[in-house]
């Protein structure tokens, strides 16, 4: 058998062992649910506002930059396996690499610019 | 269900955060009510009266000297200062000459207590940002300074020091010894706390300019101790207004440059040294005068004051604490007000924190060390 | 190839291992800190308190499963289950020693040696931020809904410079599985240093380190549970084993990227200078690999303990300005660098 299997596996150890403790821990624990109990936690006074508002958009920005970033990381994850054995062929393939990276740095500097991870 | 909160409008989309009363950060029952977008902060409203006991009208069916158990727990931290300004009030409606002894015992311990309630703002400004190990260095030695307390009278943290016209008893015997000990450690735990954060990098960033006042806003908000001295105004009732034996030692008054929670930090750190030094010379003063010197001016056993009114303020640890009694000849003071540093600096609060990061808030908070027992009376 | 039966016992092996040093972990945790602060620490169950995760298993599973009545509640449920399943499950990859010969088999210790390692726990460690931010979201409480927004934003900055520190040594071995990078740090390098990553990707070695702080919510960067601000962050409502699955999860995070760091930077397990392969049988070999990987992992965990016991926390602003503006662009200079080595020396 190849290690797939073996991930598979242990993904499936994973899922019964959480299931299982979740399952165990209910049934052992009391259930007495009172209206105080089971309010919604607010520093020990009754809910303010509902929570469930628009959050800030700057929290939002930050995902947008990291789709951005983190797949065009991933542009470069078979190319990186396979650099060494390209290195050998020549500068082009470093020339690349080179492309990429400042592409990617040139991006990072005008989002930075336009103060996209920057609070205030 | 939303609960109607008149001091907040209904604005839009901003998400109001409750810290308070009942929150880890909270020193005490304090409660703001923030108005956040995001991070920062729009407005922020603190609410108090949660510690309210009523210890002003309390004291007006009281007896001058059952009053000051309560005085213990106005700022709990700093206890023997509190019973000292209300004792040094009556003595003054009074006219009472404290003996010399005396004045030097209560010296040497409210310097201790300053150490030890700087050791709390310190201590738990540490973590509220995250940093909690400096806090146990220090608290190691503030527990050794309430072994003194316990030692000299019994009690540790509402310590009902002193009575009017002098101390209750003398320095324990082997208060020498305990000082000599006590002093290396001391110095000890502060230069570690030292070096552990003043060049901190991650601390520097965190509390040099947040929160920062100028010095006139400081004074316009009623700003005192060592929130106003990081302000740059020097000004301490120990120097300016020598009460006690103050004008007989040498010390220092650390200022700072920008107000922010950086200078607050630091002035605390040099008063501590500052103190240490002021409780070596009383001692020293202290050890010349005769062993049996008298520790009590000559006091009647019902304290009946004449008729008037008088106010005397101290430099606690937090700042000018005084008090304001009134008499009307009985055995029980007419109206007592008390001034807590806390109140004056708190009113700032809103707008120290307005436009500053939620992170900053309490930062902010336990920087002007706010005692919810002094607060809210 | 290896049989079922020995799948099966490995799997649960290290599933098993995992948990307990991620159980005995919380004990070191606070043991430590009771060491670095001049006080004792848990010492009353048990010799050294050494049962103390015991008891707090205990109480956790026997506490009562509080919903609240506000929650989303499949939301709320989901939370931990999305949490600490990728964290239970991202060791299937790292090896965990060499090989150990029984009855002729060849075992190595590994769970699978499969030739997209690296992928699948670049891919798995994303995953924990579901747990979280849904957790946050569905328990409908401002504090962990802020802790949740604020652990997203900080777990997927951080990714971007964990992935391209990662990648960098990926450039260097010219494989994505571990097993064969660890492989590759066996002997010497320049004649003098041992094979290790570390001499070879030192950079690399230390934006994956404070990024790995940062993926795992450690102080100083431990912002989602920022406890002076927002209470308990995104689980502030949890109770129960709920609570105890992140809780869990949290350590069990801390022993993978201790291993990761082993694996890529610290020669996995071979010892510098020195091959045990040589002269030790291959049973005892195998032993005293798993040994040799087991205690240089002990010390990064240590290090976890000892930096949170020393450093204040950043504020949210300083955290985006160190991940965006300078660990991303010193892991892009860094895999330039390497690039251009690799390159020249080809």
């Amino acid at each position: 058998m190849s290690g797939f299997e073996t991930v598979f596996l242990y993904l499936a150890m994973s899922l019964l062992a959480v299931s299982g403790m979740l399952l165990i821990s209910a049934a052992l624990g009391p259930f007495r649910p009172k209206p105080e109990k089971i309010d919604t936690y607010e520093c020990g006074v009754p809910l303010l506002d509902p929570c469930h508002k628009r959050y800030d958009i700057k929290y939002y920005v930050v995902a947008v930059l990291f789709l951005v970033f983190d797949l065009e990381t991933v542009l470069i994850y078979p190319l990186a396996v396979r650099y060494k054995a390209l290195a050998h062929l020549g500068w082009g393939i470093f020339f690349e690499v080179f492309i990429f990276v400042a592409v990617l740095l040139a991006g990072l500097f005008y989002a930075i610019k336009k103060r996209a991870i920057e609070w205030d | 269900m939303a609960q109607q909160c008149p001091n907040i409008p209904e604005v839009g989309d901003f998400v109001t955060i409750n810290i308070g009363p009942s929150h880890p950060a909270m020193h005490g029952t304090l409660r703001v009510i923030a108005q956040t977008d995001g991070e920062t902060i729009l407005k922020a409203d603190p609410e108090i009266g949660y510690l309210h006991r009523g210890v002003e009208k309390l004291g007006e069916n009281l007896t001058y000297h059952q009053f000051i158990p309560l005085t213990d727990r106005l700022n709990y931290c700093s206890a023997i200062t509190n019973n000292v300004s209300y004792e040094m009030a009556v003595e003054k409606l009074m006219g009472l000459e404290v003996p010399e002894k005396a004045q030097l015992i209560r010296m040497i311990m409210m310097e201790l207590t300053r150490i030890s309630d700087h050791i709390v703002c310190i201590g738990i400004l540490g973590v509220d940002l995250g940093a909690f190990t400096p806090y146990f260095y220090l608290f190691i030695q503030r527990e050794e300074i309430y072994e003194i307390f316990e030692w000299f009278n019994g009690s540790r943290l509402t310590t009902t020091f002193g009575r009017i016209g002098g101390v209750e008893a003398d320095l324990p015997e082997d208060f020498e010894q305990r000082w000599e000990e006590l002093k290396p450690n001391l110095r000890k735990a502060i230069d570690e706390t030292d070096r552990l954060f003043t060049h901190n990098r991650i601390w520097m960033d965190r509390t040099i300019g947040t929160t920062a006042i100028s010095p006139e806003d400081a004074l316009n908000w009623g700003f005192t101790g060592p929130c106003l001295r990081a302000a740059g105004v020097k000004r301490d009732l120990r120097k300016d207004e020598p009460y006690g034996m103050y004008d007989k030692v040498n010390f220092e008054v650390p200022t700072g440059k920008h107000g922010d929670v950086f200078d607050r930090y630091i002035v605390r750190m040099i008063e501590m040294e500052e103190s240490i030094k002021i409780i070596d010379q009383a001692f020293q003063m202290y050890k010349e005068m005769a062993p049996d010197a008298p520790l009590r001016a000559k006091v009647p056993k019902i304290i009946k004051p004449p008729e008037g009114e008088v106010y005397h303020a101290i430099e606690s640890p937090n700042g000018e604490l005084g008090f304001f009694v009134k008499s009307d000849g009985s055995d029980k003071p007419y109206r007592i007000k008390i001034r807590p540093p806390c109140y004056m600096i708190y009113q700032a609060f809103p707008e120290l924190v307005q436009g500053e990061m939620i992170a900053d808030l309490i930062a902010c908070l336990s920087s002007l060390n706010i005692i919810a027992g002094e607060l809210d009376r | 190839m290896e049989d079922w039966g020995i799948a099966i016992i490995k799997v649960v092996f290290i599933w098993v291992w995992t948990l307990l040093c991620a159980t005995v972990m919380t004990w070191v945790e606070r043991r430590g800190a009771g060491m670095i602060q001049d006080r004792l620490g848990p010492n009353r169950a048990g010799p050294f308190g050494l049962f103390q995760p015991l008891a707090d298993g205990i109480k956790l599973f026997t506490k009562e499963d509080i919903v609240p009545a506000n929650a989303r509640k499949i939301l709320f449920s989901l939370g931990p289950i999305l949490f600490a399943i990728p964290a239970f499950s991202a060791y299937a990859v790292i090896p965990f020693g060499d090989k150990i010969v029984v009855g002729g088999k060849e075992i190595l210790l590994q769970v699978a040696d499969v030739n997209v390692g690296f992928l699948y726990v670049v891919a798995i460690g994303s995953m924990a931020v579901y747990g979280i931010v849904v957790g946050g979201w569905g328990s409908n409480n401002k504090y962990s809904i802020l802790g949740g927004l604020r652990s997203t934003a900080q777990m997927i900055s951080y990714e971007v410079p964990w992935g391209l520190a990662l990648l960098a040594a990926v450039l260097v071995y010219g494989t994505f599985s571990l097993r064969q990078i660890a492989l590759a740090q066996q002997g010497t390098f320049l004649g003098f240093l041992p094979n290790w990553g570390i001499f070879k990707q030192p950079l690399g070695f230390i934006l994956f380190i404070v990024a790995a702080y940062a993926e795992a919510n450690r102080v100083p960067f431990d912002l989602p549970e920022a406890e002076s601000e927002i209470v308990a962050g995104y689980h502030t409502e949890y109770g129960s084993m709920r609570l105890g699955l992140y809780l869990f999860g949290e350590y069990v995070n801390l022993y993978t990227l201790s291993a990761l760091m082993v694996t890529f930077y610290f020669g996995a397990w071979h010892l510098p200078y020195l091959d045990m392969s040589k002269f030790l049988g291959p049973i005892s070999y195998g032993i005293a690999s798993f040994i040799v990987f087991f205690l240089k992992v002990a010390f990064f965990l240590w290090l976890f303990v000892w930096v949170r016991w020393t450093v204040p926390r950043f504020r949210y602003d300083q955290l985006m300005n160190l991940g965006w503006k300078s660990l991303i662009p010193l892991a892009l200079l860094n895999l330039f660098i390497t690039a251009l080595c690799i390159q020249i020396t080809a």
